[in-house]
Formats: structure tokens, sequence, C-alpha cells
């Protein structure tokens, strides 16, 4: 009776396995499918982002725009749908973070396209790297991830942002292990839809001991004198003078 | 997540139910730092000077207005954080010696509230402090950064000396010497209810005093203090905490404690000093029923020295 048990899991995990394993592929290239009907055929330009990886954005192929189908070819690196996920910039929009699956030969990917989003462009003086880092929390199909990119000459801007599903920082603003840096969302130009805004060190200061007291939650909320002296004392080191954004 | 979140919440309470904190001296600023915040160790020496009124030292009311002015040292290194703090409390006016009559037994006056009463706060005067804290890093969600929250180890101590005059020459006639010492713990919790972030700390601390009228007296202070986020206006922060918790040897086990602070902070960009008024009504309960000492502060911080 036991033995018959354990012959009858064995088997249902076997099956389990392979049908996990005959589900992935790997390959360079990527079906992708967008929807609701009327409002994903106005999509006119799509950029894809594998892994967190905004540095490198891949441009991708019209297949057939009036079924809202595209294609994505990577032209080189080569991808498991088990190991990867996708997200899209839609020019006026951007999706979530999906995973592909594996169906007939294929991978094949579904994006909703909702939201609006804006254009933010930094601009730094003087001129200096930033990094920034894009948090995108997981819902319904969706899976949670952390897109990460740098700015620097030529390119000042983060495309499509939309405030409503992700949480902007500028990283290392402070220190090389600064991940919380400065949440951009909080930015009250940013809360009232301003145009643009110049962050000087002090407003910059200000910007961040705002933050620590309560408008993010990467940190217990605080009104720290030691942690505005460090703050002050880190961007008079790193020299910046205005941190400038624009919001289009 | 939710389900961990209901538990700690549980946890807190029921510990806040049974037991009591020791309360930082209401011009002990927020030293807070995460350490993501420096690469490299970071010392910061600090003044605070300012006024209290109705001041209350660790639940016990002085029952008149102090002025206060404190020296920190604290030195940040990764994730550890030193703290060597020495305060200066004085009282609006000293009050004059005890006096004792020559009967027997003696009869001390004024007479020390009896066992089960909230006691006297000790005469003010310096006290030294030491605090040993670690940030730990806390992960809450695969897309957000990790939260940093402090433990903290603290141990203060304050030398009392009651000088004991007699009731019909004044002379001196008796002098006891002692401590008024403590020794406590501080932990910062969080979770979430219902997708919101609650945030808090948990402390304990045991007290005693040596060297006065009374009798050696302890007590131990168990006590939950929520601290939502805070808000902006303008360049004004604020933020308001409820501190819920009981201290033993108040004639009672159960929650005797409840203390809503509210602080609004400004920081100077010229001077770079820091502004701080806080309203803090105490609540607290002995064997003679609640009572409430609003005790107000308006002080002044700045770094004196940051390397």
């Amino acid at each position: 009776m036991r033995r018959s048990r354990a012959i009858v899991l064995w088997a249902s995990l076997s099956s389990l396995a392979a049908t996990a394993f005959a589900q992935s592929g790997t390959t360079t290239v990527l079906d992708i499918s967008l929807s609701p009907s009327p409002l994903c055929k106005n999509v006119s330009e799509v950029f894809a982002v594998m892994l967190d990886n905004e540095e490198k954005t891949m441009s991708v192929d019209k297949t057939d725009p009036e079924h809202c189908h595209w294609t994505l070819d990577t032209r080189g690196p080569r991808f498991n749908t088990n190991l990867v996920h996708f997200s899209l910039r839609l020019g006026r929009a951007r999706t979530r973070c999906a995973v592909p699956h594996w169906d007939s030969g294929k991978a094949r990917i579904e994006f909703s396209v909702l939201g609006s989003a804006q254009q933010i462009t930094f601009t730094a003086d003087p001129s200096m790297q930033l990094r920034y880092a894009r948090e995108v929390r997981a819902e319904e199909d969706y899976v949670p991830c952390t897109e990460t990119g740098k700015l620097s000459e030529p390119l000042w801007n983060v495309r499509d942002v939309d405030f409503s599903m992700e949480n902007l920082r500028l990283r290392d603003l402070e220190s090389k292990k600064d991940v919380c840096g400065l949440l951009v969302n909080s930015l009250p130009a940013i809360e009232k839809k301003k145009a643009s805004i110049a962050l000087d060190p002090k407003t910059l200061g200000d910007a961040l001991s705002q933050q620590r007291a309560g408008k993010d939650h990467c940190q217990m909320p605080n009104l720290s004198s030691p942690a505005i002296d460090i703050t002050e004392t880190n961007l008079i080191k790193r020299g910046l003078k205005t941190l400038s954004v624009t919001v289009k | 997540m939710r389900r961990r979140g209901l538990l700690l919440a549980a946890f807190a309470l029921l510990l806040a139910a049974t037991a009591s904190a020791q309360q930082r001296p209401i011009f002990d600023v927020d030293d807070f730092v995460d350490p993501r915040q420096h690469d490299g160790p970071v010392f910061i020496s600090r003044l605070i000077a300012g006024v209290a009124r109705n001041f209350v030292d660790d639940y016990r009311p002085l029952g008149k207005d102090a002025g206060f002015i404190e020296l920190t040292n604290s030195f940040y290194r990764e994730n550890l954080q030193f703290d060597y703090k020495h305060s200066e409390v004085r009282g609006e006016n000293r009050a004059p010696d005890p006096v004792r009559c020559g009967c027997n037994p003696p009869l001390y006056f004024p007479t020390p509230p009896p066992p089960g009463a909230t006691p006297a706060a000790p005469q003010p005067g310096s006290r030294d402090t030491l605090q040993v804290g670690f940030y730990r890093m806390e992960l809450v969600g695969p897309a957000d950064p990790p939260i940093a929250l402090r433990t903290r180890f603290t141990f203060s101590r304050q030398k009392l000396t009651t000088h004991i005059r007699s009731f019909t020459t004044g002379e001196l006639v008796e002098q006891r010497s002692g401590h008024d010492q403590s020794i406590g713990v501080d932990a910062d919790t969080h979770f979430v209810f219902r997708g919101h972030d609650i945030w808090g700390s948990l402390v304990y601390a045991r007290s005693s005093t040596s060297g006065t009228l009374a009798e050696r007296r302890t007590q131990q202070e168990f006590a939950y203090v929520a601290r939502p986020p805070g808000i902006s206006l303008w360049r004004l922060l604020a933020r308001a905490t409820l501190t819920v918790g009981g201290v033993t040897n108040r004639g009672g086990t159960a929650l005797n404690i409840v203390n809503p602070a509210l602080e609004a902070f400004w920081h100077s960009h010229a001077t770079r000093a820091n502004v701080h008024l806080v309203w803090s009504p105490l609540s607290m309960r002995d064997g003679e029923g609640w009572r409430t000492h609003h005790q107000i502060a308006l002080f002044v911080d700045r770094a004196l020295y940051i390397r």
C-alpha cells in the first residue's frame, strides 16, 4: 500500500517536472501581444527591457499592428522563458513586468496597455553620472521588478515613467550603497505635476529630510538631526550644485 | 506577511498590556542614521539646549519647569552606532534640602511618596549615558529596497546626593549618596497591516534609585511606541508618536502609561541648527488614579563637529 502510494507520488512529481520543463524554451525571439484592443492599436513604437536592464533597451518590430502583435528579436542574447522577465516602453505608457511562456515552439508574452507615462529629464550641474532604479510592484499576473539604469552624457532622460505604478529613485546619491536615494515620486513638483524643478543642495536636503520623515518607507520614519548633517556633508562632498528635474 | 504583521501587533499589545519604556528625555534628539547613508565611519558631536515646562524624568514628574543642556558624541560605523551623552538639567528653583526631626524614630519632611505611588523625580543634575545600537535590514518586498531598523542598548547614570538638615537648627545632620541609573533596550519594529506600514519601537528598561529619602526603589518599564510617518508643511516637519505601556511599582501591573507626543522640527540652512517644539501630554495611573502632565519643550540642537 505504502509502496504504491510512493510510486504514484513519484509519477506525479515526474509528470509535473516534465510539464514544467516542456513549458520553457530558449530563444532570441519573443512574440508580444498587447491589449485591450482599440487602445493597443495606437501604439506606434515599442522598446523592451529584459531582466531589469534599462541601460540596454531593445527596439521591438511591428508584426501585425492591426492585431496588436509585435516581435522582439534580441539579435544575440538568447533567453530561457522561465528565467527572464520583460517590460515595455510604449511612448506615452509603460507596462508592468511579466514572464514569457513557451507555447507551440515560441516565446510569447501578453501585456495590457493602461495608464499614462511621463518623460523625466534630469540635468546635473556639474554634469555627473546618475544611477536610477524603477521599482514596480507585482499585480495579478505581473511580477515585481526593480529596473536599473544610469544617466550620463548625452542621455539624461528616463523614458515612460508611470508614477501610479512605479517608484523612481535616484540611487547612490549620498553614498555607494544608498539604495534609498532620492524618491522622485515624493518631490513636491512631481506631486503637483509641475513641469520643472531645480534642486540645489538645500532643497535637495529638504526633500531627503521629508522623505526620511515618512514620505518613503525605506527606513524608520525619523526627524534625525545627524541624518540632515550627514546629507549636507555628502552633498557638499559630491559637488552637486543643482539637479534639475523636468517632467513632460 | 499579513499574518506575521497581525502576530507582531498582538505581541506588541500583549507586552504593552502586561508590563511597560525607558523614556528618552524629551530633549534627546532623534539620531537615527541609515547605514546606507554613509560610506565610511562618521563622528558627530552635538550640543542641545533648551527649556521644558512640567519636566518629566523617566515617567517621574519633577513638578516644575527645567532648563537643560546636553552634549552628545555619536560614532556611526557600518551597521553600528555608539553614543556618549552628558546632560545637565536644572529646575527653575532648587528645592530646599529635606529635614529630619530629632524624634525617635526620626521623621523626614517632605515625606517621600509611599510604594505604589508615582515616585518623585530625582533632583535634576548631571547624567551620563552610553548607548550602543545596531541597524538591521528587513526585506519587505521583491521590488522594494530593504528597510533599516535599529536596536539600541542604553545605560544611563546620575549621581545623587541628599543632604538632610535638622528641623530645628538647619544643620547638616545626615548625607545620603547613591545613583539614579537605568539600563534598557529599544528595538524598532515594522509590519504591514492592510497594506499600511506600521512603524514602532518596543522599549524595555529597568531603573533604580538610591541615595534619596525614599527606600531604594526600582521600576521596570515596558512600552510600545507607535511612530506613524510624519508630515511636512513647507519646510516644517511634524510627527506624532504614541507610547502605551506599563511601569511597575505604581500600584498595579496593567497598562498605566499613555503618552501621545507631537513634535515640530525646523532646520535652518543658514545656521545649520535644528529647532524642536515638543508637546507631550503624559497620562499615568497609580494607586490614586489617572493624572496627566503636559510636558512642553523648546530646544535647539546643532552639530559642533562632523567628521
